[in-house]
């Protein structure tokens, strides 16, 4: 004695084989069509946002994109040009310049030392010089205190 | 008395992470009951694998619809038995799975079922499921393969828990009738 599942598995029974087929193709061709499909995307995200941003930005204005390109370029061009005479000056200075610069240095040596001789010179228990009040500062003193 | 091994969980959580060995059990689970209830639809062998394919197709691409993993057999069959309707539709033959009576309310659950059948007997008991209104033949091929609840039969065929509690009803009914009529 069956059950009516048992009856109704076992007249298919025969069509196991197809179905094992049939299951491992669509395995194949949907896990496999689902990698691909996985590594499409990941391989879109790097590719997408660079052209559209080259399609929507840059293309449509690209002779002012140049432009500003070619102004740039100027600018470093000069940029670096007065870089490179600095770094020569810093390496050969001018002579007369240098000998101006020694003079500068022996003005202010000589400076310094009559500085300090007019202080040997002073006598240590001499007043302090102190600004003298002004003449109306009692009376104003009074008025306000009163 | 023996303890009752409980049956393994199904790995749908696996499939659904993309594990091919998951779908390959789940499928393994689900083909020859889903091929045999898309027969008892179409009665055409080519016809019933293709649609099995579309349905297994179908169930790779969509599983992320399904909420509840314990849900997933009838899920499949329903995914299968909306490929039926399409085929039908296609053919122009709709109107047969329409329903064919009048959904007349049932009292409580439908009464059980006990049938069982002599093997010189199953061609006659086929001939006999065969014979029931198509809607009758899908609601009593569901709970006779999977042993599906009336809410899981409603949930394969999208129609309402009345409507499939009447159909299983009256396709009980029919079948003791045609059974016992036989010679």
């Amino acid at each position: 004695m069956k059950t009516p599942k048992e009856i109704l598995l076992e007249t298919h029974q025969v069509m196991t084989p197809r179905l094992d087929k049939l299951r491992e193709d669509v395995l194949a061709a949907e896990l496999g069509r689902n990698s691909d499909a996985v590594s499409e995307k990941r391989r879109t995200i790097f590719t997408a946002i660079p052209l559209k941003l080259w399609n929507e930005l840059i293309w449509p204005s690209r002779r002012a994109w140049a432009g500003l390109a070619a102004v740039w370029v100027a600018l470093a061009v000069v940029h670096f040009s007065q870089h490179d005479r600095g770094a020569t000056f810093q390496v050969s200075p001018d002579p007369q310049i240098l000998e101006a610069w020694n003079e500068q240095q022996a003005i202010f040596e000589q400076l310094a030392n009559e500085r300090r001789l007019l202080a040997e010179k002073t006598p240590a228990n001499a007043p302090p010089i102190t600004p003298e009040k002004s003449a109306n500062w009692a009376t104003t003193q009074a008025r306000f205190l009163a | 008395m023996p303890p009752v091994a409980e049956p393994l969980p199904l790995p749908v959580a696996a499939a659904r992470a993309g594990s091919a060995a998951a779908w390959r059990v789940l499928f393994q689970r689900y083909q020859l009951p889903l091929y045999a209830y898309v027969f008892q639809l179409v009665r055409h062998e080519q016809t019933s694998l293709d649609l099995v394919q579309e349905s297994f197709i179908r169930a790779v691409r969509h599983l992320g619809g399904l909420r509840d993993d314990g849900k997933f057999g009838s899920w499949l069959f329903g995914i299968a038995h909306q490929q039926c309707i399409q085929h039908w539709r296609k053919s122009g033959r709709e109107k047969l799975f329409d329903d064919d009576f009048l959904a007349e309310p049932i009292d409580g659950e439908p009464g059980p079922i006990e049938i069982l059948v002599r093997a010189e007997q199953a061609a006659a008991f086929r001939k006999k499921l065969a014979q029931l209104p198509p809607t009758q033949c899908a609601a009593l091929t569901l709970f006779f393969l999977e042993d599906f609840s009336l809410e899981e039969i409603a949930d394969v065929t999208g129609a309402p828990l009345g409507t499939v509690k009447s159909r299983l009803h009256h396709a009980k009914r029919a079948l003791k009738k045609l059974w016992e009529e036989q010679p």
